[in-house]
């Protein structure tokens, strides 16, 4: 297993993994990790979601915060300091409020110190091509692609001749409850959603492309790390199992790198 | 921190409110009113997310929590069990020196928040009255299960939730209840006191908090002050800046 894993291959700025797992928190200090990522942040403040925001599910469940967020600058200007100590890269993840927000949240990073890389969060909805087009124009920052499941297939290739250094796969399926009458539609989290990014992972895999790829979805132990680099994926993202239990994560990071180590 | 602790009972209180006790003697030394834990059964993922247990009262190593009696983490508390806790959470509510009467305020069924903040009011020799408004989702709690030191009031529906004298008696209000009701506070505030200081209301805002610790924003609200998360920069509000 490579321990090495550079996401921005034949770029002018590098970004290497010394760990194969990321993140997704604004701190981490507790075990070695790869990258840290942030949550998505947008241009502006985002305003939270209506209730319910959280919805239980079998094993998981259904959020629907809207991508509620500080806005960009609130957050870097919190975080920055930690981060220029940072030894482990830090990645901003970005959410687009308009289709024109790609190219100032990318030159709001360009200038912010610690910051490793970008991750762009997409979605069916948003022009995949011009978005990512729209930060490589602003910023010279690796950037890493966090497509939809929807249609993660359809646009990886599109993503990656547009700017795009590495692809993460993927966001969190959508999904819907009814409660008290109403149709309640989020994201789904939860180990049951692994099955479905694995197959994802897989099939992008296949088609050879020749850049890194990052698993996000359900990971939650250490054989499911494992299972998705051999699916293809020379990184992980982790999320919501931290929420869960911090400490058994902690741990499967721990024994990742002491098998490197070994 | 993140701790494993063993129950040692699982009680409904009253109404919708189950208690789960713990044995837990470091987090009960150091947990203070207006904070609360998130918890869950070890190697379970159903529920898979942390659930919010807010403590009532602690004694000698013992922590006694409430929660909702209709969650599933109730079924699997049971007696003996491990229980792991991410603990504590949420800003603590530390009473101002010159605060000796204390306002707690009830609308329905919300009072849990509010216990463990008049046990810390009576031990630091506050005095202090509850005052609880019935709905008609809620009865009234019941005397009964509250600390004998408390003035216990009662209101309806159909009268306002606090009167000119409690609020001019009041060195500090604490409150649980809606937005509404929450609305209804500050202008009776307004009214009688002419002014809502800062620091002199504190409210309680109800929020799912997945991961409690500031990194989901599920449970993001927007106060006066700007984006703030509840889990972070509360539960307890003041009440200008909601």
């Amino acid at each position: 297993m490579n321990f090495s894993i550079e996401l921005a291959p034949n770029w002018k700025r590098g970004l290497t993994l010394n760990h194969p797992v990321m993140i997704v928190t604004p701190s981490w200090d507790s075990s070695p990790v790869g990258a840290i990522v942030t949550p998505p942040l947008t241009a502006r403040l985002r305003a939270r979601a209506a209730d319910p925001r959280v919805i239980d599910l079998p094993g998981g469940f259904l959020l629907n915060s809207r991508a509620a967020n500080p806005g960009v600058s609130q957050f870097v200007e919190q975080h920055q300091r930690a981060w220029e100590k940072s030894v482990t890269p830090i990645i901003v993840a970005l959410a687009a409020q308009a289709a024109d927000d790609w190219a100032k949240l990318a030159a709001r990073l360009e200038r912010a110190p610690g910051v490793s890389g970008i991750e762009l969060h997409l979605n069916p909805v948003v022009d995949a091509v011009s978005a990512i087009q729209q930060t490589r124009a602003a910023t010279d920052l690796p950037i890493l692609t966090k497509l939809d499941l929807e249609n993660a297939r359809a646009i990886a290739r599109a993503c990656l001749d547009a700017g795009a250094n590495a692809l993460v796969i993927s966001r969190a399926p959508r999904g819907a409850r009814v409660i008290e009458g109403k149709i309640r539609r989020g994201r789904m989290y939860g180990p049951f959603v692994q099955p479905m990014v694995l197959n994802a992972l897989n099939e992008i895999a296949a088609l050879k492309l020749g850049a890194p790829l990052i698993a996000c979805g359900g990971i939650h132990s250490v054989e499911d790390v494992r299972a998705f680099l051999s699916a293809g994926a020379d990184a992980v993202e982790i999320d919501t199992a931290q929420w869960v239990d911090a400490a058994s994560v902690a741990r499967l990071c721990e024994e990742i790198a002491g098998a490197r180590d070994d | 921190m993140q701790i494993q602790t063993r129950i040692i009972a699982n009680e409904r209180l009253w109404a919708n409110i189950q208690t789960i006790t713990v044995t837990a003697p470091d987090l009960a030394r150091t947990i203070r009113p207006g904070q609360f834990v998130l918890a869950r059964a070890p190697n379970n993922f159903d529920p898979y997310l942390r659930r919010v247990l807010i403590p009532l009262q602690t004694r000698d190593d013992q922590i006694q929590f409430a929660m909702d009696a209709a969650d599933p983490l109730v079924a699997r508390a049971y007696p003996d069990a491990i229980l792991d806790l991410l603990a504590p959470l949420g800003r603590a509510i530390h009473f101002d020196s010159n605060a000796r009467h204390i306002l707690l305020a009830t609308d329905g069924a919300r009072i849990a928040p509010l216990i463990f903040l008049a046990h810390a009011a009576i031990q630091s020799g506050r005095a202090v009255v509850l005052v609880a408004r019935q709905t008609n989702a809620s009865p009234i709690f019941p005397a009964a299960l509250l600390p004998e030191e408390i003035e216990y009031h009662t209101t309806n529906e159909n009268e306002a939730w606090m009167d000119a004298d409690a609020l001019a008696w009041a060195d500090a209000i604490y409150a649980c209840g809606t937005r509404a009701a929450y609305r209804e506070l500050f202008d009776a505030i307004s009214h009688a006191r002419y002014r809502v200081p800062r620091e002199f209301a504190r409210v309680w805002m109800e929020a799912a908090m997945p991961c409690g610790v500031g990194e989901c924003f599920a449970c993001a609200i927007e106060s006066a002050r700007g984006f703030a998360l509840t889990c972070q920069h509360g539960p307890f509000f003041d009440l200008v800046d909601i």
